[in-house]
């Protein structure tokens, strides 16, 4: 089987300060890391793989040093890594950076079976998923918890809904977008991350894709960030004594 | 039926159309109003209620009726949807961010070749070019990103449950239905059963939401947190890391990477309101109890009480009875 | 209105540490400062009254739990009061001793300190001072416990093996006597001469006494320190609250390492794992800690994912190992872990591991995931000890902190093994194998294992003390070791601690239970 896990490069959680005079995102010294979720999905290659064989393509779209995060998916057990960089990704959308993604798959020839993370903790909108599987032309699957099965061809997975699981059956090749439930991803052994030192990520611009630059990046995007702005804080907090005072206040508050 | 008009998304849930559907029609309305064109309530299915989402909102129901739509779909939701959105050209197109509209709507949109915003939090037109202002939450709450989709149509955005206010149902709207024969094939996924638990409690059900955080101090506390709960006529919700460490299930999460949620009363115990938990919560009151007082809930909670937790649901569940 | 304060009802959590050791108290004071603290002692002090200091009661031996009299709790006595560096440029913390572990890593993290009330020198000095590039080393399981509580059984952790216990990283103290008094002592100033020493006092006043005639053991030790000429700070780190109580520490600060790395092996029996311990002692670079897991203690953890959901964040172990050694490195080079991987592959290999099935932590994040695993086996445990408690409520954990040498420690494992395969209990072993230190545990099940587990204990203190090692390494023996503390000293030398002890404390008002036994002469 051969599997695209499709991996992103995001500032570590938790890290994200704000300039307190202009409001904008401080990047300096902010530490990159592997997108959380994506760990799921490159686990869930592996194990694909240790189960029926194949090859795994990790790809990223990025800035060059996404070459070391691309690093920790070879460590873990990617065959291969690419990366797509170069000017004229930059400031890519969720569906110029799909289209990316899909060029690129389709370079490498296609594969069985794609797998990305639910979403990436830096954009938070889950989108580019489902957008790469219709570039595709392959359904997807999103929110996956469990593959149960695979077989002539076709893969049993369950899904999260709103209201618990769903279970679908999907032709291959195809498209899953997975949560954390699905397993525990492993941390690399002495092996593994001494073979990815050695290794090195294969970086593609647009020509290497075939895109043009109407196709990706800023040019291929159909939205625009037109202004950002600080949320409006909270006039002020009432402090009160203890539990019994704060459900006479909650309560004087519900009568009015 | 006119064009360019403002598209709703009517989702199928267990219970009939989703609640985030009419929330939208509601924010449809408003929009229509401001860009001076209709309301359009999209349904798929054998069962859309017409007169409700005609009472909410929507100027007309445009109507693919057919049993074999009942459930949702992305595959065949997307080849009748696109089918329609050609046939209509609508101006803007707006989903619930529901688990599932957050899986159709990107498909839809890299099918239309349109641009499409995740998760606002507020959709105005812009008076001077008539488009769609979408804003969102970015950068884990930090900041507010504008965004427009200035050229492609339909203008595309996903607006999480809760969002925005349920509108008054208005019986006295008139009832306009279109309907549209379908023509997409059988989709390749073939639906199986489904699975409910645990994972299917919905915080969105519940005006009173009484959220753990790290600080909440020991299992023991979480079971008194729960009563608690109860005994206010909610349910209990927990931090991302209470669910990563497994101390709570997933469907329990609030925050960005979890569940919207805007209930009446929001106590957060032992929260230390991290920017990515809070840009989940849009209650009415939001109460916060925390034993460190530089914690930063305080500066975005009305009430605050500087106290252990321990100590507070003793004190709280004494006070109930 | 006087700092002390009937006891009542409502205090009831303040009568007992992590130990569940259950104690009993008339008055309880929360001082906010030393002039506060030292009102509470001077009652004591003239009332007759005893008391046991306690911080955040995050202990495992029962220190904190007070045994009638007064629990002195200095849990509001939680701020950071200062930083300077001392000539050779090293940064000095100065914090009160209820302030906890976690609080002084967050504020040096995040470089957010409440700055009220400092004076010019350290709002000067943390200009210095960029967020993140300092830390304290020392790192006790539970980061929640309070400086002077570590300080006072001298805890240590699984770092210490490179940079040693909380002895070495304090730097100054202010200690409140039994009588009121403050006696304020650094390191490098005062000495003891020969076995004579003379404590200065603020008010200008000394005390003189004699320290006991002999040496306490040459290894990580969470007791008393004894050594002819010693710095007289150390007569109080590691005292557990029976010769003063502390009332201000300056902590030593280091740079903060640029790689925080780690990687768990798994061996096919435990010679291999004492193999590959004895190499990663040597190993260059130092390691920071190395941890041993044995193979009870791993298929405890295993099953206990079954009821623990949070323990499904476990990775599954290989298959046909018996036990894992945990390695953690600290290092000052960003890019340094896979010259050390180079290097650690073959010696995995040589001692009957393989570099492929081994779990490789790059960073802190992933370290997580290796600490959550440490942290397991404990929490593990005393599930099972709340469980067996159920039927027999006089079970509590049954766990040793004993270490010895280098020499001796390969004697002292295959002797705890020998002795638990024997007694046919339900055991496990874990802990700080670098130190020669770890935890046999029992598991008791009903009264007859948990009194055989204790008989065991008894015979492992006499052996240890015959090794020269000590009962405990970093718990301290509070109240619930007393008992193995007199097997280890013996009653001359316990004899020679008490005479110490009311050198100091004449009234024996102070930590009334901690450690020492009166035994006739």
């Amino acid at each position: 089987m051969k599997i695209v896990v499709c991996v992103k490069q995001v500032p570590a959680t938790g890290e994200q300060r704000l300039d307190p005079v202009t409001g904008t995102v401080i990047r300096e010294g902010v530490p990159s890391i592997l997108n959380p979720f994506d760990a799921y999905a490159l686990e869930e290659a592996v194990r694909l793989k240790e189960r029926f064989g194949g090859e795994i393509v990790a790809l990223s779209m990025g800035v060059p040093s996404a070459k070391e995060t691309l690093r920790r998916a070879l460590a873990v057990g990617a065959d291969r890594a690419i990366l797509l960089s170069g000017r004229a990704f930059a400031g890519a959308d969720t569906l110029a950076t799909a289209r990316a993604l899909s060029l690129a798959v389709c370079k490498l020839g296609g594969a069985d079976l794609v797998l990305c993370g639910r979403m990436a903790t830096d954009g938070d909108t889950a989108q580019v998923g489902p957008m790469l599987a219709e570039l595709l032309g392959v359904p997807h699957a999103a929110d996956v918890a469990h593959i149960k099965r695979v077989e002539n061809g076709r893969m049993t997975i369950a899904r999260m809904t709103d209201d618990g699981y769903r279970c679908e059956r999907l032709p291959l090749p195809a498209l899953l977008t997975v949560v954390k439930e699905i397993n525990v991803p492993r941390l690399p052994s002495v092996t593994g991350v001494l073979r990815a030192a050695r290794a090195e990520a294969t970086v593609w611009d647009a020509a290497d894709i075939g895109a043009s630059p109407e196709d990706v990046g800023q040019r291929g995007s159909r939205t625009r960030v037109v202004r950002t702005a600080r949320p409006e804080k909270k006039a002020g907090c009432r402090m009160l004594g203890g539990a019994a005072a704060l459900l006479t206040a909650l309560k004087a508050k519900g009568d009015r | 039926m006119e064009k360019n008009g403002v598209w709703v998304f009517c989702e199928n849930g267990p219970q009939g159309v989703r609640e985030v559907s009419c929330e939208l029609l509601g924010v449809a309305a408003r929009l229509a109003k401001q860009a001076g064109t209709r309301v359009i309530a999209v349904a798929l299915g054998a069962n859309a209620p017409a007169e409700e989402l005609c009472a909410r909102g929507a100027d007309e129901v445009l109507l693919v009726e057919d049993a074999a739509l009942d459930a949702p779909e992305e595959m065949r939701y997307t080849e009748e949807i696109c089918a329609l959105a050609r046939a209509f050209l609508p101006d803007i197109f707006l989903l619930g961010g529901t688990m599932f509209g957050r899986s159709l709507a990107p498909r839809l949109a890299a099918r239309l070749g349109t641009g499409l915003t995740a998760d606002c939090t507020q959709l105005e037109i812009d008076r001077e070019t008539g488009l769609l202002l979408q804003t969102r939450p970015a950068f884990g709450g930090n900041l507010l990103a504008t965004i427009l989709c200035p050229e492609a149509r339909p203008q595309m955005a996903t607006v999480r449950p809760k969002v925005f206010p349920m509108p008054a149902a208005d019986r006295t709207r008139p009832v306009r239905v279109t309907r549209r024969p379908g023509v997409a094939a059988p989709s390749p996924v073939e639906l199986l059963d489904l699975l409910r638990g645990e994972a299917g409690v919905n915080l969105a059900d519940y005006d009173v939401l009484v959220c753990v955080g790290q600080g909440i101090g020991g299992a023991e506390n979480i079971a008194r947190a729960e009563t608690l709960a109860k005994k206010l006529g909610g349910t209990l919700a927990a931090t991302r890391p209470m669910v990563d460490a497994g101390v709570l299930p997933y469907a329990r999460q609030v925050g960005q990477t979890g569940k919207s949620v805007a209930p009446k009363l929001y106590l957060a115990l032992g929260v230390s309101g991290a920017i990515q938990h809070l840009a989940g919560v849009n209650a009415e009151v939001l109460a916060a109890v925390n034993a460190d007082p530089e914690a930063p809930i305080f500066a975005h909670a009305d009430y605050g009480v500087v106290q252990d937790c321990g100590a507070f649901l003793e004190e709280a569940l004494a006070a109930l009875g | 209105m006087s700092i002390v304060q009937p006891y009542t009802e409502a205090y009831r959590n303040y009568l007992f540490d992590e130990s569940r050791t259950m104690g009993r108290a008339d008055y309880i004071a929360f001082p906010r400062n030393e002039a506060e603290l030292i009102e509470a002692v001077r009652f004591a002090h003239d009332n007759h009254v005893p008391l046991t200091a306690q911080g955040a009661r995050t202990g495992l031996a029962g220190g904190a739990s007070p045994q009638g009299g007064m629990i002195l709790n200095l849990s509001r006595m939680n701020r950071i009061l200062g930083i300077r560096r001392d000539e050779n440029g090293r940064f000095l913390l100065r914090v009160q001793p209820g302030v906890t572990l976690i609080a002084v890593r967050k504020a040096l993290r995040d470089k957010n300190f409440d700055v009220s009330g400092w004076d010019e020198e350290s709002r000067e000095t943390l200009k210095d001072v960029r967020a993140g590039a300092l830390f304290f080393s020392p790192d006790p399981t539970e980061p929640t416990a309070s400086i002077g509580g570590m300080a006072s059984c001298n805890a240590c952790g699984a770092r210490s093996f490179l940079y040693g216990c909380t002895r070495k990283h304090v730097g100054a103290l202010r200690a409140v006597l039994a009588d009121g008094r403050v006696t304020a002592l650094a390191r490098g100033r005062e000495r003891a001469r020969g076995r004579d020493f003379e404590l200065p006092c603020t008010d200008g006043t000394t005390l003189r006494g004699r320290l006991p005639d002999f040496d306490t053991p040459d290894i990580k030790d969470a007791g008393y320190l004894l050594r002819a000429d010693m710095e007289l700070i150390d007569l109080f780190l590691g005292s557990q609250g029976t010769l003063g109580v502390i009332s201000e520490l300056e902590l030593l600060l280091l740079p903060s390492p640029a790689l925080l790395c780690g990687v768990t092996a798994f061996f096919p029996d435990d010679e291999n794992a004492l193999q590959y311990v004895c190499a990663m002692k040597r190993f260059d670079p130092k390691p920071a800690s190395i941890e041993f897991f044995d193979r009870r203690a791993l298929s405890l953890v295993e099953a206990q994912k079954a009821e623990t959901p949070a323990f499904r964040q476990l990775q599954p172990l290989p298959e046909n190992y018996c036990c894992a050694v945990y390695v953690e490195f600290n290092l000052d080079e960003e890019n340094g872990l896979c010259p050390v991987l180079e290097t650690l592959a073959p010696v995995i290999s040589r001692s009957g591991g393989d570099p492929d099935d081994t779990w490789v932590a790059r960073d802190e994040l992933e370290l997580e995931k290796l600490l959550l695993f440490r942290h397991s086996v404990p929490e593990t445990i005393d599930l099972h000890v709340e469980k067996n408690k159920k039927n027999e409520p006089e079970i509590t954990i049954l766990s040793t902190d004993m270490a010895v040498d280098d020499e001796h420690f390969d004697a002292l494992f295959h002797l705890y093994k020998r002795d638990l395969e024997e007694s046919g209990l339900p055991c496990l072993i874990f802990g700080h194998i670098g130190e020669n230190h770890v935890h046999p545990n029992i598991l008791a099940r009903n009264l007859d294992e948990y009194r055989r587990g204790h008989a065991l204990f008894e015979k492992w203190a006499r052996d240890v003390s015959q090794m020269g090692g000590t009962i405990t390494a970093e718990h301290g023996a509070g109240k619930i070791k007393r008992k193995l503390a007199l097997i280890m000293y013996g009653p001359e030398k316990m004899r020679a601690l008490w005479a110490l002890k009311r050198q100091l404390d004449p009234e024996n008002i102070l930590g009334p239970g901690n450690v020492l036994t009166e035994v006739e002469a």
